[in-house]
């Protein structure tokens, strides 16, 4: 199982590999993970990690570390982990869906 | 391409609310079932619905029609495959245990997703031309992520090699999951490695007998 630190930075990674996705997006999200928070501002369709919490995200996902990491990696669906409340997501449910299309 | 993964809706629309959020995921989920019971062409929009237990107001606020649905399953679907065979592979130096695991990681998801998948694949296919652009995308973005290990491995023509690997896995899946399902299933590890022995060394390779899990499929 890869660390949570890899997992970011490969989504970092994706989403500049594929800037016609992101192009035009001001977006800040916030993941809270079992007791570790990451940031991922992505402003004009450029994204930043950040280890730690944002000061005012748009969309904060929240999951254990191991459901997130099992989400990032494929063996857990985003769908059924939000409907088993596994995922839960505050702020703008739009952008966590936006996020979604933006990793695949 | 259009991107139907999100949902039917438009982007000048009103962001979901976590209750429609959940909608569309009960919605999902009971397309999913739906089309592994009853096929893509047998599923209704009203089979759905009633699965779900929403009413055919609540499908349509979600989703254009059900190929819509069936879009955002296979999109769904392709995701999760390409995020874990990357995840399955990425960490591993020795090519050729990198092939089993990219294998073994097709195999283990296949069993998850066999009857989605089935459909996806064989009705999928014959819908219109966007779902096979779709299909051909996913099998092009593997069969890219399999050329540098088949390099590695002295494959030569490796975009060849690399589709006709995702031919032969795509075939045993298949035959594991829906042809031989009375029979004791064999382990995925056991699949990858008979699968990566007969690619790299030829159909005399494989080893006899295949170890078995000891069950059936469900």
């Amino acid at each position: 199982m890869p660390e949570a630190k890899e997992v970011f930075a490969e989504i970092e990674n994706r989403i500049k590999s594929h800037p016609e996705k992101s192009a035009g997006l001001n977006a800040t999200y916030q993941f809270d993970l079992s007791g570790e928070s990451w940031t991922l501002k992505i402003a004009n369709g450029a994204p930043e990690l950040i280890q730690g919490p944002a000061q005012s995200p748009n969309t904060t996902l929240i999951a254990t570390t191991d459901d997130w990491m099992n989400i990032a990696t494929g063996k857990l669906n985003p769908v059924t982990a939000f409907m088993q409340q596994k995922l839960k997501v505050k702020g703008d449910m739009g952008l966590a869906m936006k996020l979604q299309g933006l990793l695949q | 391409m259009t991107d139907v993964s999100v949902s039917s809706r438009t982007t000048s629309e009103s962001p979901l609310t976590e209750r429609q959020w959940v909608r569309r995921g009960e919605l999902l989920e009971a397309a999913r079932r739906v089309f592994e019971r009853d096929g893509y062409h047998g599923t209704t929009v009203s089979a759905v619905v009633q699965a779900a237990g929403l009413s055919q107001g609540a499908f349509y606020l979600y989703f254009a029609d059900k190929k819509a649905v069936f879009a955002a399953l296979q999109e769904e679907t392709a995701t999760l495959l390409r995020r874990r065979i990357y995840w399955g592979t990425r960490d591993e130096a020795d090519a050729r245990r990198r092939l089993e695991a990219g294998l073994k990681t097709y195999f283990e998801f296949y069993e998850e997703y066999a009857g989605l998948i089935r459909r996806l694949t064989i009705e999928g296919l014959g819908i219109d031309e966007s779902f096979e652009a779709r299909q051909t995308e996913l099998h092009q973005t593997l069969a890219t992520a399999f050329e540098p290990t088949l390099r590695e491995l002295g494959v030569r023509a490796t975009a060849v090699a690399a589709f006709a690997l995702l031919g032969l896995a795509a075939q045993v899946a298949y035959w594991q999951h829906f042809q031989r399902k009375d029979e004791p299933s064999m382990s995925a590890a056991a699949l990858a490695r008979a699968c990566a022995s007969l690619f790299l060394e030829g159909a005399a390779s494989i080893p006899t007998p295949l170890p078995q899990e000891g069950g059936t499929h469900a």
